[in-house]
């Protein structure tokens, strides 16, 4: 195991190498110049083309690019054109918001589509599997913008049970008390999501109890719960598993819309506006981030495979 | 008699004493939570004409001069002036004992240091620098101007806001040069001070305890400024309909940039109050006359024949309480408002359209129309607008893009024929941003050069005005760009928030948040 994960390791090398350089090009293909954003509509062409010049944007693309991958192999991703700080500390800043409400948004789905997935497969065509097909069809059907929309004006504006929006940082005055912003995001992320792990919990429970060995469980009398959660939901782990890890780096870079609604300061939002802001190396690094997080999760699921069922070895 | 004066003192009362009750004693205290649409890229106010800039860095910047509700430029660092009968020389005498919000008097020098790096560096500098000799300070308090030529807009170019020449401590002025000031460098001697900014979340200002007012009365941008609020912050809420819900919620306290749409619902709210811009700012279209179709006169008098304005400024903005339809450059709020010219405006003839386009030669060919969905307004004045040309027989190729892009495209004259966009009115025609040459468009004729700097070099307002009004007559026959109507922008507040929309605190472009308190 120890010896794959290091070939898995250095697998990533030229990965993260391809995507910096597909990050790059991409980046500086989009019309659009962050000096003329930096100045504001008014400037006169002189001056941008005198800040473009400063800021190094003028010259060919591949020197631009060899300058910020040297920069890049000794661990620093630039400094933001808009903000003005290193890159790293811009991220850094928005990554707690992140990793809570993606923290958070998992708990949504882990808790709501894993049980709803199990009791649906247990109790096929009865009541209570249509309504949970229809509730997960409604719920990966929802735009989570029209979703947060309405959790906010119910849960906010009506009954102020939340607040609408203002999450800064859990320390920050307030403290953990704070993680009250984060609840209703957290619903719009996880609700279409849980519907999502659902579905996929549900089709693999089918499969996994009409095989024998479930019926042989069930003959030899141990009780329903134990051949449920012993013997069929682990061998229906593998593509669960899958899920929920695609589904966490999903829900910790692509929260756009989630963290627009509830204006919170994430790594999402961080993307959007830096493309409106031509910042191009802020982008770069997120997407380098994103990408690695991406390899990671994927290795650490492969893994995790590993454990769970002993037939796969490495 | 008496009996008379009697009535009309109690009359007053009455009406004073309506208007105390309506807005209440003001109070000390609390934290004004403004939902604002985006970042400001900086603070340093003077280094970009970005309007989020501007909002958040006047309360913690002051001009030499500043604008009063009807746009006219008033000394507010300086407390006199003098311009010599030559026109060539501004002499300006400061306020003495005025602080900067690191406990330093501010004197001559400071004046002089920050205007030189106005000049040198910051997008709006090149208004003054043609004009300017050279500056000199004959005492602590007394800063001398030396004009090349007369400037009948010297002080509007020093009031203006956006962009604005603030005045800032010698040290930093310096020490910076072409750098916009860090957040911790930015000193002004405004009744706010910098406190902190977490991109993201929010920024920060509070009140300057030892700020040294000017005093007397008040109006708009200029005169008296009192820190009632402890704290202001100005937090990024990308979504509109979050700024609405957060207001009605009460998570904030003031949020701009509203859709027009959800002006009516905002305005039914006895727990809000919306706040409507005066004056107006106008959306156009402006025409490529350097190259391409439209470097042809007859085609862009075509092309304003064709426009009915009404349509397209309904569905750009909505109710009729926040537009109207005015063919003068400047609104009717203005002292520089005039109907010279407007006869061209709105004809909304399209067959003469057609005949002033056949007169042109115009055949068919495609009219790249650039507009953006980064504005909604500006999308929506698009459509309605191309629907008419093309009504009217006009080949047009809609393209659409963010607003970057725009911005990058515009410069380059192969590219584009028309492109859709705004302006704020400025407090002088002579610092309209695009009668500037090098603005895209590239609007280069002799004759709008002598207009401009007759307008600018003349002092006096009558012969100014005068000027301006023929002015107007040829922008309108010669259609470098086609104003499409007055809109009025709108801010929406909680009815908490008191001393906001009054005859001293009138709402201006940039809302300003001294002289105004929260009564919770």
């Amino acid at each position: 195991m120890g010896s794959y994960v290091i070939r898995r390791l250095l697998g990533m090398i030229p990965a993260m190498l391809l995507v910096s350089v597909v990050a790059f090009l991409f980046m500086h293909l989009i019309p659009g110049n962050p000096a003329a954003v930096r100045l504001g509509p008014s400037a006169t062409t002189d001056q941008i083309e005198r800040l473009t010049e400063k800021m190094g944007l003028n010259e060919p693309i591949h020197i631009q690019f060899g300058r910020w991958f040297a920069r890049v192999m000794q661990g620093d991703l630039g400094e933001s054109i808009f903000f003005q700080q290193s890159v790293l500390s811009v991220i850094g800043s928005r990554a707690e918001t992140s990793i809570l409400l993606a923290t958070l948004g998992m708990l949504v789905v882990i808790c709501v589509g894993l049980p709803l997935g199990v009791i649906s497969a247990v109790r096929r065509n009865t009541w209570i599997d249509q309504a949970s097909l229809t509730v997960s069809f409604l719920g990966a059907g929802i735009p989570d913008f029209w979703l947060g929309l309405l959790l906010m004006l119910v849960f906010a504006v009506i009954l102020g049970w939340f607040p609408t929006s203002g999450f800064t940082s859990i320390f920050a005055k307030g403290g953990i008390m704070n993680l009250r912003y984060l609840i209703l995001p957290a619903l719009t992320l996880g609700i279409p999501n849980a519907a999502l792990l659902t579905r996929l919990t549900r089709s693999s429970m089918l499969e996994v109890l009409s095989l024998d060995y479930v019926s042989t469980a069930k003959a030899k009398g141990l009780p329903e719960r134990t051949v449920i959660l012993k013997h069929a939901l682990r061998n229906c782990a593998i593509p669960i598993i899958t899920t929920i890890a695609f589904t966490l780096v999903i829900l910790m870079a692509q929260a756009v819309v989630t963290e627009s609604v509830f204006a919170l300061p994430g790594i999402g939002r961080l993307v959007i506006s830096s493309v409106l802001r031509r910042d191009y190396p802020v982008l770069q690094g997120v997407l380098l981030l994103t990408a690695f997080l991406y390899l990671f999760v994927n290795l650490l699921a492969d893994v995790a495979y590993g454990l769970l069922d002993p037939r796969i070895r490495y | 008699m008496l009996k008379k004066v009697v009535v009309g003192v109690l009359s007053v009362l009455l009406v004073l004493s309506v208007i105390g009750l309506a807005q209440g004693s003001p109070k000390y205290g609390g934290t004004l939570k403004v939902a604002i649409f985006d970042e400001s890229p900086m603070l340093d106010m003077s280094m970009t004409t970005a309007d989020l800039c501007t909002l958040i860095g006047h309360h913690i910047f002051e001009g030499l001069f500043e604008d009063d509700g009807n746009l006219e430029p008033r000394p507010q660092l300086v407390d006199t002036y003098e311009i010599a009968d030559d026109g060539l020389l501004a002499t300006l005498h400061l306020r003495h004992g005025v602080l900067f919000q690191n406990g330093k008097e501010m004197t001559s020098d400071d004046v002089l240091a920050s205007l030189k790096r106005f000049i040198d560096y910051t997008p709006r500098g090149p208004l003054l620098a043609p004009f300017l000799d050279h500056m000199t300070a004959s005492d602590a308090y007394t800063v001398e101007l030396y004009l090349t030529k007369p400037c009948g807009a010297l002080t509007a170019i020093l009031a203006f806001t956006n962009g604005g020449a603030i005045i800032i401590p010698k040290e930093i002025a310096e020490a910076s040069g072409d750098e916009p000031l860090a957040p911790e460098n930015c000193i002004g001697t405004g009744p706010y001070m910098f406190d902190s900014w977490l991109p993201g979340k929010y920024l920060r200002l509070v009140r300057f305890d030892d700020y040294v007012s000017r005093g007397g009365d008040a109006f708009g941008y200029w005169g008296a400024r009192t820190a009632y609020l402890d704290a202001i912050e100005f937090i990024p809420v990308p979504e509109v309909g979050t700024r609405v819900a957060g207001l009605e919620a009460g998570t904030y306290d003031y949020a701009t940039e509203i859709s027009a749409d959800l002006f009516d619902q905002l305005d039914a709210k006895a727990d809000l109050q919306t706040l409507v811009v005066n004056p107006a700012s106008y959306p156009y279209y402006i025409f490529n006359t350097k190259e391409g179709i439209m470097a042809n006169v007859k085609m862009r008098q075509a092309i304003l024949a064709a426009l009915d304005m009404t349509p397209i400024m309904q569905a750009a903005f909505g109710p009729e309480a926040l537009w109207d339809i005015s063919g003068s450059i400047y609104p009717s709020s203005t002292i520089w408002y005039s109907d010279a010219g407007t006869e061209l405006y709105n004809q909304a003839d399209p067959e003469r359209a057609k005949q002033l386009a056949a007169e042109a030669g115009y055949n068919d060919e495609p009219i790249r129309f650039m507009t953006t969905t980064s504005y909604k307004f500006m999308y929506d004045m698009a459509l309605v607008g191309v629907q008419q040309l093309e009504d009217a027989g006009f080949n047009i190729d809609l393209q659409v893009y963010d607003w970057a892009t725009v911005v990058s495209r515009r410069v380059h004259p192969e590219l584009w024929d028309i492109f859709t966009t705004n302006d704020a009115t400025v407090g002088d025609p002579s610092i309209v941003c695009w009668l500037s040459d090098a603005y895209p468009g590239w609007w280069t004729d002799p004759e709008k050069h002598r207009f401009v700097e007759e307008i600018t070099a003349t002092v006096d307002f009558d012969a100014r005005f005068k000027l301006w009004e023929e002015f107007q007559e040829f922008f309108w026959d010669q259609v470098y760009l086609i104003r499409l109507g007055d809109y009025y922008d709108y801010y929406a507040a909680t009815a908490d928030l008191k001393g906001v929309d009054t005859e001293s605190h009138p709402v201006m472009k940039y809302c300003y948040f001294w002289n105004v308190w929260l009564d919770k």
